[in-house]
């Protein structure tokens, strides 16, 4: 990694046509501006993390899974829900909540 | 009532008044704006987000209270306006909101619940929202499993 100090009013330039503007330093956050082409995506780190995550759980669902998993959570006290629930035979539905 | 066919779950019937809509989608599913919340007694308390676009895409859920008993949720103003609040709302789970972690099972850490990142639906209005909290001790990837400490959850 390269490491660079800058202050409030510095800029670094990233290849040809991306700069990267340190606009305001507060104790806790950094104010940054991004220049970049419309076909570079700037995405706070955070964001790619949730989506790299979600593509994962979206891969997840199995009947192999869920049992499995289901086993995994055993022994969760739910009576508040299973007492309001009397289709135990019924197949999936669709909760209103 | 409406159907929609599924992967995992068939033809599934449903309320239309039952739908979340998703206004931003997921990240990574961005055209994603509709589902509905599948419930089985039988996997309880595992929620299954089902989407009405696509029949094979499917989430699993746990209700964040089942994972951590006093989970604190603090949204962005972006995500507090995507659901139509106000941007120093400070929404109650199990009131105003439902909060789920989407869970993920991979070979390497087993399976995990995305707390950093929980889906929060506005009960009243039927919005919804993946909150990407800003400040959060919260994991992408929280434990699930045997051996853990699990509440009832009343949400």
């Amino acid at each position: 990694m390269l490491v660079l100090k800058r202050r409030a009013g510095q800029s670094l330039v990233i290849g040809d046509e991306i700069e990267i503007q340190v606009l305001d330093v507060s104790p806790a956050r950094v104010k940054l501006g991004i220049v970049a082409p419309n076909e570079v995506s700037v995405v706070r780190k955070e964001v790619v993390l949730t989506r790299q995550q979600n593509v994962s759980a979206a891969g997840t669902v199995s009947p192999d899974v869920l049992s499995w998993l289901s086993l995994q959570l055993a022994g969760v006290s739910t009576s508040s829900e299973r007492q309001d629930n009397d289709s135990e035979s019924g197949g999936p539905e669709v909760n209103a909540k | 009532m409406q159907s929609v066919a599924t992967a995992y779950f068939g033809q599934l019937e449903f309320d239309p008044s039952s739908v979340w809509e998703f206004p931003a989608g997921l990240p990574g599913f961005e055209e994603e704006n509709a589902f509905v919340i599948v419930d089985q007694p039988q996997t309880r308390p595992l929620a299954f987000l089902q989407s009405l676009r696509t029949p094979g895409l499917c989430f699993i859920c746990l209700p964040v209270g089942v994972l951590v008993p006093d989970y604190l949720l603090r949204p962005s103003i972006l995500d507090l306006e995507t659901i139509g609040l106000p941007k120093n709302a400070t929404p109650r789970i199990g009131e105003d909101v439902i909060c789920l972690a989407l869970v993920t099972v991979d070979r390497e850490s087993g399976a995990t619940a995305n707390l950093h990142s929980p889906l929060v639906l506005h009960l009243r209005n039927r919005l919804a929202v993946q909150a990407i909290q800003p400040e959060t001790a919260y994991s992408l990837r929280h434990p699930v499993g045997a051996g853990r400490e699990v509440a009832s959850c009343s949400c």
